[in-house]
């Protein structure tokens, strides 16, 4: 436990602490020589979660932690091949060609020769890794995203045209670029079509280096430089050798999907986590990973599942890092979450990604007045979910409904303050302001908040408003409001 | 190696971190005001996301919720705008070191300069849109019953529809009914007219590309503009009763030709006091964003037309400054002490070095004063007192024609080498300045004193052409020679300048 978290924080911009275990089948009956021998597989999360433990220690030699200077790959073997059209170097960090020919490997705790058929099995299994973690994890999942983001987007934007014409438009350029070089797709910031070649395509051949970092993945945004761990690959290999961390790197490393200054501007964490983080597959993820939070809050909120409780019941004790698990109250539990991995896979996958690829500038841009990088997915979910966190649906909808103008009230005052420095505190001067002008008119605050539901008014739009502003805005509104019921109050 | 990796993260996509400082965030809000309200931890949260479906969408039809894209004030998205052109600039900025690097390495930079032009387009947009709002407003054209998305809550939110415009003059139309009216009535007549024209070769310093580190070493750029402005006025009577205009329009002018749109509109109140001003900073055919205002503003009318408004139209765009360093070659040279080193530089044209035309006036070409340089005594000499002198060269100190302390132009010092007797040792020799500054006397061992005038040409005392000559050339001053008297001045050397002027002085 305590690695996985030490490990979750060392690397929380572009790197994966990524923790996998497989099930009984391997696909390769030969493992590669840097493997731990007697590997085993276990496919509930108490046996994932005590292998994880086990091989991150047992591979200790492969960890940079502390110990390791820097190192140098300048005559590392390197091996270029056509990917999905693209060149893709890749470079084996810790294996290297003698002067006499040989083939050695080095790590933290030593250097060996290993034969050329050694080192065969390592660059085949790597790069098998890379391309299936573009064409069985990553393609399938985002290679609708363009259609249903221009979708989505045209419904706000698409007035006057139909999608056809819409989506014409996005690739015609602007007309306020000299060298019409930029599109109204770029400036919607709407990816174009996701192909396998977006996930290996860059302005330098693509380099995949597998070797040694602090964490088990990292990709340099733009650059797509990778580094895969070893740990990394044989973390992934006890998944059932799903490529979980390269599809994760991969998704980084698609400059359509992140890229600067979109990665400002929500979680690009979570979002290389989907799908590979929801993937059957895996099962202590979802339960354990930092980059998890905000999916273990919804499921709380939406589906009732208390990660918290469940981990106070499951983890008995820590005899100074020797953990006492109650394994079979672990795996009961756990197995429940599958199908909330299911679920929400498929709303990732078909309204929260393309909802947000419709108009990042504005999800951006509100994540940034909430102070939230997540607040995209909350405003998302709460769209197309009811919460049943107090108890069900029913009763808690029914908690709700009692205390809506409450809730109106504490939305309204945390929204006018959020995104303002902290210090000091100005809120409640033109609210009050408000107030008291409409009590001198004979409208209580619950009347107030009636009309301003129905006219869409909230007190922050009111900002900067002098009280004589305030009193025709308000004037205005009590004169239609009058006209239209045919009587004075 | 860490250290450098967490540099280019930092700087990749730091740096708006660091710039958003701390600031309150909406479910921390929230949650604490629900917690003083008395809700439990998972009541807060209920509320807390079901404030997203109440406060944040509208059902748009039953079951169907969508956000309110108006609820995002438009101000947030200008100031994200502002930061990521601000780290853009940084990350493309040459001085920043570890990240040019980092795009020369990938082969970025066309990308992030690509990027720039697109954020300003986005940012052009979204100011566009704030200040038409603002115009809107100013001119009465809007008020919270008449704008045009039918919802209160609309005033001054974000607006998705304003990246699909793709005619301004509809989608952002500045522009005033009573204008208009009067344009297409024929009544609004130009009633003033200014023209601006600004030159200037040494506008501002910048640093030098070579090095633009080191804030002692720059490089001067230039300004030019030019900007014709007309006041207009709506005119209905054969003699008006005062001279207020009513619209005001300012056109770049850029090799004789306007540019298509305005870079300055003024909307007047005709009564000589008020103006709305409208600013376009984009150039048409080079920036992004023609045709759309950057900014508004209010102001009295007849500050207008002055310069100091008018020049504001042709601000100093940040990418100009941006040239890429001359990488120095390394070298390297070690010399011990006694050994020559040559800081001459040999031409490679067969004409060698020549000194700058214009300094000698015609046809005399006598505008020089005439100084003596001796050769210096060697080391053991100056231990006793020496009889003899010798004449290394006569100098001619080239001077503004008529004035003897004025130097001439490049300040020119032509070196001359004496003929016999006069390159032999000699009692002494001194410039007759008080007779006249190209007169000189000579002693010779014998005791015998000649005296003459050094003129032009051919010359009993010196030979006919320099062998050396020292002339300033802008922020340098250089010593062409010829050491084979052939009048080719094969080879150059920079010098130091003089530190103070002497020209027209003799010491006595």
């Amino acid at each position: 436990m305590r690695n996985i978290i030490n490990i979750s924080v060392i690397f929380t911009i572009f790197a994966i602490a990524f923790v996998c275990f497989g099930l009984n089948v391997f696909a390769a009956t030969r493992l590669p020589h840097y493997f731990p021998e007697g590997m085993e597989s276990a496919n509930t999360i108490s046996g994932q979660m005590e292998l994880y433990l086990r091989y991150l220690n047992a591979t200790n030699c492969f960890s940079t932690d502390g110990k390791a200077v820097s190192r140098m790959f300048n005559n590392s073997i390197r091996i270029e091949r056509e990917v999905f059209g693209e060149k893709v170097i890749f470079i084996f960090d810790p294996w290297k060609r003698t002067g006499k020919g040989e083939i050695v490997f080095s790590d933290f705790c030593g250097q060996k020769v290993i034969s050329q058929e050694e080192f065969d099995l390592v660059a085949d299994d790597f790069i098998k890794q890379f391309v299936r973690a573009v064409e069985e994890i990553n393609y399938p999942y985002y290679k609708d995203l363009e259609k249903l983001a221009v979708a989505e987007s045209f419904k706000q934007k698409g007035k006057g045209l139909n999608e056809e014409e819409f989506r014409k438009l996005l690739d015609r350029p602007i007309p306020e670029d000299p060298e019409g070089k930029i599109s109204f797709r770029e400036i919607n910031r709407i990816p174009p079509e996701i192909t396998k070649a977006s996930f290996v395509k860059h302005v330098k051949a693509r380099e995949i280096h597998f070797g040694f970092i602090s964490a088990l993945g990292e990709v340099w945004l733009h650059s797509g430089v990778t580094y895969i761990s070893l740990q990394g690959r044989i973390l992934d290999y006890l998944n059932g050798d799903r490529p979980l961390i390269m599809a994760h790197e991969a998704i980084h490393a698609n400059a359509l999907l992140q890229n600067w200054p979109l990665s400002e501007g929500w979680d690009p964490e979570l979002g290389a986590s989907l799908p590979a983080m929801l993937l059957p597959d895996d099962k202590i993820y979802l339960s354990l990973h930092s980059y998890l939070k905000v999916p273990r809050e919804l499921i709380h909120v939406f589906f009732g599942y208390n990660f918290e409780q469940v981990r106070k019941e499951v983890v008995l004790f820590d005899y100074d890092g020797n953990l006492r698990i109650d394994t079979e109250k672990f795996d009961f539990y756990a197995a429940k979450l599958e199908e909330a991995k299911r679920e929400l896979l498929a709303f990732f996958r078909e309204k929260a990604i393309p909802q947000f690829y419709s108009d990042p500038t504005f999800w951006t841009s509100l994540g940034e007045k909430l102070q939230d990088k997540n607040a995209a997915i909350r405003i998302m979910m709460i769209q197309n979910y009811e919460p049943t966190i107090l108890g069900g649906n029913e009763e808690t909808a029914k908690w709700l409904d009692t205390r809506k103008y409450e809730i109106m009230n504490i939305a309204e005052e945390s929204y006018k303050e959020s995104g303002q420095p902290s210090s000091g505190d100005k809120e409640g001067s033109v609210h009050q302001k408000f107030l008291s002008l409409a009590a001198r008119l004979g409208y209580n605050q619950d009347d107030l908040l009636e009309l301003a539901k129905k006219y869409r008014i909230n007190v922050s739009d009111l900002n900067n408003k002098s009280e004589e502003e305030l009193m025709r805005l308000f004037l205005g509104i009590l004169y239609k409001e009058n006209t239209e019921k045919g009587e004075v109050k | 190696m860490k250290n450098w990796r967490s540099v280019l993260v930092v700087l990749i996509i730091g740096v708006s971190f660091l710039a958003q400082g701390c600031a309150l965030s909406y479910k921390k809000g929230f949650l604490d005001r629900a917690a003083n309200k008395g809700y439990t931890k998972e009541q807060a949260l209920a509320a807390y996301y079901m404030s997203f479906r109440w406060y944040f969408s509208r059902e748009v039809e039953k079951g169907k919720y969508q956000v309110v894209y108006s609820r995002l004030p438009m101000e947030v998205v200008q100031k994200q705008m502002e930061r990521y052109l601000s780290d853009l600039s940084a990350i493309l900025d040459y001085k920043e070191e570890e990240m040019s690097k980092f795009l020369d390495i990938h082969g970025l930079r066309p990308y992030f300069e690509h990027q720039e032009k697109v954020e300003q387009a986005i940012y052009a947009r979204v100011r566009a849109a704030m200040i038409f709002a603002k115009f809107q407003e100013l001119t009465g054209t809007r008020s919270y019953y008449s704008h045009g998305h039918g919802d209160l809550s609309m005033w001054g939110g974000y607006d998705p529809k304003i990246f699909v415009i793709t005619n301004f003059d509809e989608g952002l139309p500045f522009r005033s009914d009573v204008i208009d009216k009067a344009k297409a009535s024929g009544i609004l007549k130009p009633i003033e007219t200014v023209r601006v024209e600004h030159s200037s070769i040494y506008n501002r310093k910048d640093p030098d590309p070579s090095d633009p580190l080191d804030h002692n070493k720059f490089i001067w750029r230039s300004k030019e503009y030019s900007i014709e402005a007309v006041r207009y006025k709506i005119v209905d009577d054969e003699k008006p009763r005062d001279n207020y205009g009513n619209y005001i329009e300012a056109f770049r002018i850029f090799g004789g030709k306007k540019e298509s749109k305005p870079a300055l509109r003024a909307f007047l109140d005709g009564r000589g006091s008020s103006a709305i001003v409208i600013v376009d900073d984009d150039k048409e055919g080079k920036d992004i964003g023609f045709g759309l205002p950057d900014s508004i503003t209010t102001m009295n009318e007849n500050a207008v037309l002055k310069e100091e408004s008018l020049a504001g139209l042709f601000p100093e765009q940040e990418n100009e400054k941006r040239i890429p360093p001359q990488l120095k070659p390394v070298r390297m040279e070690i010399v011990k002490i006694g050994e020559t080193v040559s800081a001459w530089e040999e031409s490679k044209d067969s004409k060698g070095w020549t000194a700058p035309e214009g300094y000698q006036a015609k046809p005399l070409k006598n505008n020089y004063n005439i100084k003596i340089k001796f050769v210096k005594p060697e080391m053991r000499d100056m231990q006793s007192v020496s009889m003899t002198k010798k004449m290394e060269a006569i100098v001619k100190e080239w001077i503004r024609p008529g004035e003897r302390y004025a130097a001439s132009n490049f300040q020119v010092l032509e070196f001359f080498r004496l003929k016999d007797p006069y390159d032999k040792e000699i009692s002494a020799a001194h410039v007759r300045a008080d007779e006249n500054t190209q007169k000189i006397s000579v002693i010779l061992l014998n005791g015998e004193e000649r005296t003459g005038m050094i003129v032009s040409g051919n010359n009993i005392f010196i030979q006919e052409n320099p062998f050396a000559i020292e002339y300033t050339l802008g922020d340098k001053r250089y010593r062409i020679q010829d050491d084979n008297n052939d009048g080719i001045y094969e080879k150059r050397k920079e010098i130091s300048k003089p530190v103070a002027d002497e020209t027209g002085t003799y010491a006595h």
